[in-house]
């Protein structure tokens, strides 16, 4: 009976793979894919590239598509759930890189498949943009140069350290007022993963270069529901701001645990929109700040936000907890298809020097370039809100260079 | 000229405080079929999970052909040409009758004389079990698992076979049938011991009784006198003789 | 005086080199790079749930820490490559023995406590192992992960491609199919089921049962850390949780639906559970919830396996077929392994 199913699926599929091997690039369609985790344990962050990907694709096309020398391409895009398992996502990656023969690949925001569909993408010159920061370690200008195994992979995301000293002024600077008091000690809770890991490291030297002293870190299992010994361990310190970091799911879970058991004065929530505190009805008697990924959306200080996400939620992508990350992409195809344009062709070569010489006015920023490896610089957004229910944002620029 | 094969030396076993075994005195002279009784709590069965490695003594000796066998493991047993049934009625339930002596074949200690039966079928036919040989061992009916067990023990290739109240549990013409297997057996160089607390089963099977009440012997001798003995009277006044 | 045929072992091997036959012919149907690259991983699954098959369903001994093995295979393949530039074939056997003998270290314990205590253990172990990776520094690549850089060859050409891959992995889950059968078919797996079936009467028979056990995870691990090397060289990126708990609960429920006692059980369990999500379109909650239900089917309907019940089923359908008189006690997996 298996292999019956065996054997008729792989006809099936063969009857598709025919179809598909036949097109390559049609006529006048570019294809690009999108992988990312629309089920699963990521699916908070994940359902949001193919809605910021697929929102920039609809604009292009609607606008008449892309100019390369005389002729004018529409977009086509290609959606892949990778069910948050890797083997999924890198079966869809062969899928979009061989059988589909995509020019340019989204995703995941999982750093670990993305650097496993990295190892598909770039043997096959395929232009791959990723948001995520932990690829710091593996871009760097020998990785990117031409010839190099990640020429054509992108960080679309700020570099850690930027990313977390923006942070760590935002915060600190819209928590102050409204505690009333100097904020001296912080305490941060982190989820003990590899994302976890990695940013945490680099956030508490951005607080400690801001005159924090951080007495501890407190790692929890990811799946962890119940945060009281967590808690515990860090009222005992005497924080004036507990930071919670990463995945936005685990600190909503957290926060009221937190708040019951009066933890602090003040609390920061990486990675929470606050239009998802207002959606959700949430509130606190302490003020709590909160980082988007970049920017904000249910209150904002960036003019271009506001008409993104009304554009973005119109076209029926759900609010999210980190609604935002979907900036970190859909500013990109944007680029890419300015890119494409100014080289004038598909070329995977001529399109990563294009891109790597041009500057892009976005909505995160209105000078996006990509330095030599391959990353980007903009400020992150922070907002706090106040205890009566006031939202107050503010982007503090990164700092130039990495704290040692 | 009979000789002593198993010699038990003044055996102790302690649990926490209490004497299961005080000190006994016991040999297993070849060829015969000793019997070994006792009512509950008397130490025949920790006496018996000594010999056969499942406990270590607390004091006192094993010997086996001379040799000094105190506290080898329950594997190691086997391998010096003891074997032993289990009360329980022990197999492997999920695999077919013949690969349950198959098994026990297999894991046969080499032994320089030659041995009556040396292949499953062989054990299978002379307990009688033939026709099951390819039924799963733990839907056999109780009699037929107390046969497989003497098969299974024999297969091992022992000169000593030690039985756990081989016919618990069966009716007169299951009993019969077996006391008519044991009985074979030192024809054919296996010495036997039956532990048990059944006196007619004992008066079918042994010529010599050994009696242990409490941890201790108060008898050993030939079945007769051992019955007519006051002392034993005693210790079964009102039980099964 | 009827004794009841059994069939030789040979008989057994048939059908899984059949199935075998049909899965190398796969690739000339022309699937899609997608359907490959999920039958690569598959067959990743697969050498691993050969090697969790001997002990779970030879010696009785549940594991919930096997992933953990493969991911000894794994690191050791990416470390051997990234600091001595050892490369795939050299890496399968060093691998594979490492994992053998962490897993002997896991069977230690396994002598003194059983049942329920020691799958808690095992389970206890797999997470050992992914906080041990995770906080390994630069040297297991702590939660990022490690990355494998050398291609993989056969003969100086390139076989690292999906179609090459297959092929490569395919003929390692034949070589574990036969090796599981010449083990089920030894005396060696008569004696693991000795022990699987009555511990004591194992011993009593003189069967070193210590030894056994922990021998037959040392078996378990040589499958799993050629798995880990297999997955190491697809993948090409490996982090510790992709061997921690979850994994090792997968790859316990891949065996246990396809029946751990059967020659072909791993093959379908693998399948099944790479490839059911996959044509339902099933989202992982989903899917997780369909593999509880055919755990619970398989417990209390089939528990020899989907597999077994499925042979059962036919070999019903074929009397009945056949109009013969329905046979008493007719065993399932007894005979089906043995000669």
């Amino acid at each position: 009976m298996r292999s019956l199913l065996l054997r008729s699926a792989s006809a099936a599929l063969c009857l598709a793979a025919s179809a598909y091997s036949a097109s390559a690039q049609d006529a006048d369609t570019i294809k690009i894919g999108v992988v990312a985790a629309e089920s699963g344990a990521f699916v908070s962050a994940g359902h949001t590239l193919p809605a910021g990907v697929g929102l920039a694709v609809k604009e292009i096309n609607d606008a008449g598509g892309v100019k390369i020398g005389d002729k004018t391409y529409k977009i086509e895009l290609l959606k892949r759930d990778d069910r948050t398992d890797i083997a999924t996502a890198i079966a869809a990656t062969q899928e979009l890189v061989r059988d589909d023969k995509v020019a340019a690949i989204f995703g995941s925001e999982s750093h670990d498949f993305t650097l496993a569909m990295a190892k598909i993408t770039q043997p096959a010159k395929v232009i791959h943009f990723a948001g995520n920061s932990t690829l710091a370690k593996v871009l760097n200008p020998q990785s990117v140069a031409p010839g190099g195994e990640d020429h054509y992979l992108f960080q679309s995301e700020p570099q850690e350290f930027q990313r977390s000293g923006s942070t760590a002024r935002g915060v600190l600077s819209l928590l102050t007022p409204l505690v009333g008091h100097p904020l001296k000690k912080s305490v941060v809770i982190v989820g003990n993963d590899a994302t976890g890991q990695f940013l945490t490291s680099y956030y508490v030297k951005a607080l400690k270069a801001e005159g924090q002293e951080v007495p501890e870190v407190i790692a929890y299992p990811p799946d962890t529901t119940d945060f009281s010994p967590f808690l515990t361990r860090a009222k005992s310190l005497n924080p004036d701001v507990v930071h919670f970091w990463y995945n936005g799911d685990s600190t909503l879970t957290a926060l009221p645990q937190a708040l019951e058991l009066g933890v602090a004065p003040s609390y920061f929530l990486f990675g929470v929109d606050p239009g998802i505190w207002k959606e959700r009805g949430l509130s606190a008697d302490v003020p709590v700040a909160m980082s988007c990924v970049p920017i904000c959306w249910g209150e904002s200080s960036n003019a271009n936000a506001k008409t993104y996400f009304s554009n973005y939620f119109a076209a029926g992508a759900p609010k999210g907890v980190t609604s935002s990350v979907s900036l970190l992409y859909y500013d990109y195809v944007h680029f890419l298809a300015d890119a494409w344009e100014k080289a004038g062709t598909l070329d995977p070569d001529a399109t990563v020097a294009a891109l790597e010489s041009m500057h892009h006015k976005g909505v995160v920023s209105d000078d996006l370039s990509f330095n030599a490896s391959h990353q980007v610089t903009h400020a992150t957004e922070v907002c706090a809100a106040a205890p009566g229910g006031a939202i107050t944002c503010a982007m503090q620029q990164p700092p130039a260079e990495a704290p040692n | 000229m009979m000789s002593a094969i198993l010699q038990i030396e003044g055996l102790r076993k302690q649990f926490g405080g209490v004497t299961a075994l005080a000190g006994v005195d016991l040999a297993i002279q070849e060829g015969e079929i000793l019997g070994v009784v006792g009512p509950n709590g008397s130490g025949k069965t920790t006496l018996f999970n000594v010999v056969t490695g499942v406990h270590k003594p607390s004091g006192g000796r094993v010997l086996w052909h001379g040799r000094d066998i105190t506290g080898l493991a329950a594997h190691q047993i086997s391998g010096v040409g003891i074997g032993h049934t289990f009360q329980q009625a022990m197999a492997f339930p999920g695999l077919p009758v013949i690969e349950n002596v198959r098994i026990a074949c297999e894991h046969a200690r080499r032994s320089s004389r030659a041995y009556p039966w040396t292949t499953p079928e062989a054990l299978l036919r002379f307990v009688g079990l033939s026709d099951l040989a390819g039924e799963r061992a733990g839907v056999l009916p109780f009699g037929n698992l107390r046969l497989l067990g003497i098969a299974l023990a024999l297969a091992t290739r022992p000169s000593l076979i030690l039985l756990d109240e081989p016919a618990a549990g069966l009716n007169d013409k299951e009993t019969l049938a077996l006391v008519g297997l044991v009985k074979q057996l030192p024809e054919h160089g296996i010495s036997v011991c039956v532990i048990d607390h059944d006196m007619k089963l004992m008066q079918m099977l042994c010529r010599r009784l050994v009696v242990l009440d409490f941890g201790s012997k108060i008898a050993d001798g030939p079945i007769r006198d051992v019955l007519n003995d006051p002392k034993v009277l005693e210790v079964y006044l009102g039980g099964v003789l | 005086m009827i004794m009841k045929s059994s069939s030789s072992p040979l008989a057994s091997l048939l059908p899984a080199l059949a199935v075998l036959v049909v899965l190398a012919l796969v690739p000339a149907l022309g699937p899609s790079n997608r359907i490959l690259s999920l039958a690569i991983s598959a067959g990743i699954n697969i050498v691993a749930l050969y090697g969790l098959a001997v002990l779970f369903g030879q010696t009785g001994i549940l594991s919930m820490g096997h992933a953990a093995l493969v991911g000894v295979g794994a690191y050791t393949a990416a470390i051997l490559a990234r600091d001595l530039g050892i490369g795939f074939w050299v890496a399968l056997p060093l691998g594979s023995l490492l994992a053998a003998a962490v897993a002997a270290i896991v069977g230690v314990p396994s002598l003194r406590v059983s049942g329920h205590h020691f799958v808690i253990m095992t389970f206890a172990f797999g997470q050992l192992l992914s906080i041990v990776l995770t906080n390994g520094g630069a040297f297991t690549g702590a939660a990022t992960g490690l990355d494998l850089q050398l291609p993989v060859t056969w003969f100086g050409r390139p076989a690292g491609d999906l179609v090459p891959y297959y092929f490569i992995v395919i003929a390692f889950v034949a070589i574990s199919a036969v090796a599981s059968w010449l083990i089920i078919n030894s005396s060696y797996g008569r004696t693991l089921r000795a022990i699987r079936e009555n511990e004591k009467l194992a011993a009593s028979l003189g069967i070193n049962v210590g030894r056994h056990k922990i021998g037959a995870f040392v078996v378990s691990g040589l499958f799993a850390g050629v798995s880990g090397v297999l997955l190491a060289y697809f993948f090409r990126h490996i982090s510790p949780n992709q061997f921690s708990a979850f994994p090792s609960i997968y790859l316990a429920l891949m065996v246990m639906i396809g029946g751990a006692r059967l020659l072909l059980g791993p093959i379908a369990g693998g399948i099944l559970v790479s490839f059911l999500p996959e044509m339902l379109n099933l989202d992982p909650v989903e899917s997780r919830i369909l593999y509880g239900i055919c755990l619970i089917a398989v417990i209390l309907l089939l528990p020899n396996g989907l597999i077994a019940g499925l042979f059962d089923g036919l070999r019903a359908l074929g009397r009945r077929l056949v109009g013969s008189a329905p046979r008493p006690n007719v065993p399932t997996d007894g005979t089906s392994e043995t000669a």
